[in-house]
């Protein structure tokens, strides 16, 4: 079952598990993880290719997980599990076949809430989590050789966000291109650009930009399903307008 | 979509233009590479082509505009299959859209959009719309750190906006910094001149006539001042015998090739001037130098400015290379550029940098005179005019072609001992004229 199944929860979800330790007035937990795969995988159209995050990190009440790598997947499963809150744990089809390396420790963890700077750079912020880390790594790889040195940050987190983490290397680049397979309208992308401005708008050189799923139901065809899916030359173009280069 | 057609920055250093002519109007049909309008700068008017096909949907900026800054929206372009008068009603910076400016509509009268699209001279300092200056947010921290003020920054971002970058170039002084609040170059922190008002009051109303300064006036005072605040100025005067130089450019003029029923060149004076000059350079190399601040940049060519005298100012286009160069190719080049001069058709590339430059004013029968340095150059060469006098050689009088030339020198670059060797290797030039052949 993927994450668009959830649907069918959605109250569940939302209304009991969020909400219980508040109206429970703190006496009852609600401990529990909801794992599948989420975002689209391929050709499964429109009702099947779906980017849950900005959706649940948009209720208090819930702690919002997305990995890239399988290290942090291991990690922040076992957070999540350990973790007294209810943890919507949103993991990726296609990355279920990429290979990364795990640590072999006994009890390895990674805390939820911690984003982490995969690659340095001083030119611009590249904000990503999950599959959207490939589109983000490539691009900076690329945008390398033209001189633009990108600062890559795996947000990991949803909800809560590393807003440290980010405002730091938003006052050091002065400039951050966010990228989600998810719809541009209220996305995770949105949320970032409006805590930015807030917490870094003199030390911003451009607008936010955002490169998102298009704003449309996932297409079938799979011409049209790859242009409604951001990608790296999109991620690529949105630094080069924040950089003016 | 319709296309923006922005004020073309002809050459780095431009800020902004003046619209001289537009050579299509509204409802014409361009394709790329069409000339759609003329652009006067400092020194040159350009002709503006078109990048993209399609129609003029509107002109925001009337011809005869001064000061349109680079980056100003100065017409939208519709194109193929678009509805002109729609893409005029999306024009961004219309103040109010035009509803009557589709091309066959007969407008009752005359003007209709320009006027209401013009709100450029009045607001030279903003680089957007409504007479603000657009600025970053970090660009404005970084400037109020620096001490920079933002409306002396020429924004490089989109629509003109200052970002970071122009910030770091205006703190290093490059470029980027705009003229001082006078554009005129009239004043200079520190230094009290008297206002407008002040000199007006001197002289009777009515005795005189007011002409607004043009660019190139502007220029000329802006880089002037600059030349005589900031260069140490001295100078080393000289006289040169050019008898054997006046011999020998008669003989060649006399039997230069013809070419379609005309000889092939004519050499000047002026034109034996400039090849000495570039060879003496190429003999003292350590003048031919421009002062930086961090560094002296040591040129390896003999670029040479030669000042030409145009309707209501000067120009100065370089001769490149010119120690490699014929005295009949010298010539050419000089006619064509004294010629495109007068029309202001020269190029910024042709007038813009060299490493010397010569101002002649001997055909006005001036005996001699000391030139300003035109910056970047550490040297600049005066001379006079070439007059028959009473020398003395081996120790009778005799009558002798004799021409006073005045070396100003950048003494932050050129020391007096070097200035004087480099004004001796230009005399032995000129006075054995067969050396500039080879």
């Amino acid at each position: 079952m993927t994450f668009n199944f959830s649907m069918q929860a959605i109250d569940q979800i939302v209304n009991s598990a969020a909400k219980t330790l508040y109206m429970s007035g703190g006496q009852v937990e609600c401990s529990i993880v909801f794992r599948g795969p989420n975002g689209a995988a391929a050709r499964v159209a429109a009702q099947h290719s779906q980017d849950f995050a900005s959706w649940y990190a948009h209720i208090p009440g819930l702690k919002v997980v997305s990995p890239y790598t399988a290290a942090d997947a291991k990690g922040l499963l076992k957070s999540a599990i350990r973790d007294p809150n209810p943890v919507i744990f949103l993991e990726n089809e296609i990355l279920y076949g990429k290979t990364f390396p795990v640590p072999k420790l006994d009890d390895y963890l990674v805390p939820i809430g911690k984003a982490k700077v995969v690659r340095p750079g001083k030119d611009v912020t590249i904000l990503s989590w999950s599959i959207g880390m490939t589109y983000a790594l490539e691009a900076a790889e690329e945008l390398a050789k033209k001189h633009i040195f990108a600062e890559v940050i795996d947000l990991r987190t949803i909800r809560p966000l590393d807003m440290a983490t980010i405002i730091e290397s938003v006052k050091k680049t002065g400039r951050c291109v966010t990228v989600e397979e998810g719809w541009p309208q209220f996305g995770v992308g949105s949320e970032i650009a409006a805590r930015i401005m807030d917490e870094a708008f003199d030390y911003l050189d451009a607008p936010v930009k955002r490169v998102t799923g298009e704003d449309v139901p996932m297409p079938y065809a799979a011409n049209l399903e790859k242009l409604a899916l951001p990608n790296a030359a999109k991620v690529i173009e949105a630094a080069r307008a924040v950089t003016y280069r | 979509m319709p296309v923006n057609i922005l004020m073309p920055a002809l050459s780095p250093t431009m800020e902004k233009g003046n619209l001289a002519k537009w050579l299509k109007k509204e409802g014409d049909k361009v394709k790329a590479g069409d000339v759609i309008a003329e652009i006067e700068t400092d020194k040159a008017t350009m002709e503006v082509e078109a990048v993209d096909e399609g129609t003029i949907a509107k002109i925001m900026v009337p011809e005869g505009t001064a000061d349109v800054p680079v980056n100003q929206v100065i017409a939208v372009l519709a194109e193929e299959g678009e509805d002109a008068s729609a893409a005029a009603k999306a024009a961004p910076t219309a103040p109010k859209p035009q509803v009557a400016s589709a091309p066959k509509a007969d407008a009752p009268k005359p003007t209709p959009a320009p006027q209401a699209a013009a709100p450029v001279p009045a607001a030279p300092k903003a680089n957007g719309s409504g007479g603000r200056v657009f600025s970053s947010p970090l660009a404005r921290r970084l400037a109020k750190d620096a001490g920079v003020d933002l409306s002396r920054v020429s924004g490089t971002g989109p629509h003109g906006r200052i970002i970071a970058r122009d910030i770091e170039s205006a703190k290093s002084g490059g470029a980027q910094m705009r003229a001082p609040a006078a554009p005129s170059g009239g004043t200079m922190p520190g230094i009290s001149v008297p206002s407008d008002d002040q000199i007006r009051a001197l002289y009777e109303e009515g005795s005189f006539e007011s002409v607004p300064h043009d660019s190139m006036r502007k220029t000329i005072a802006r880089r002037l001042l600059e030349s005589k605040l900031t260069i140490p100025h001295f100078y080393l005067t000289a006289d040169v015998d050019i008898g054997s130089l006046l011999r020998v450019r008669e003989e060649i003029n006399a039997t230069a090739p013809e070419k379609d029923g005309k000889p092939a060149f004519k050499l000047s004076v002026n034109d034996f001037v400039i090849k000495a000059m570039a060879v003496a350079l190429q003999k003292v190399p350590d003048a031919n130098a421009t002062w930086t601040e961090g560094a002296m940049l040591k040129h390896k060519h003999s670029d040479i400015g030669v000042a030409v005298a145009i309707p209501g100012g000067l120009v100065t286009p370089v001769i490149r290379q010119a120690e490699g160069k014929s005295l009949s190719a010298i010539s050419n080049e000089m006619k064509d550029f004294a010629a495109r001069a007068k029309t202001k058709k020269l190029k910024p590339t042709e007038y813009q940098g060299g490493t010397t430059a010569i101002s002649n004013l001997g055909m006005y029968g001036v005996k001699d005179f000391a030139a300003v340095i035109n910056p970047p150059h550490a040297t600049i060469l005066a001379v006079g005019a070439g007059e028959k006098r009473a020398v003395v050689r081996d120790g009778e009088v005799v009558a002798a072609d004799v021409m006073t030339v005045t070396l100003s020198c950048d003494h932050r670059a050129v020391d007096g001992a070097l200035g004087a060797q480099l004004l001796a290797a230009f005399r032995e030039a000129i006075e054995k004229p067969l050396s500039l052949m080879a």
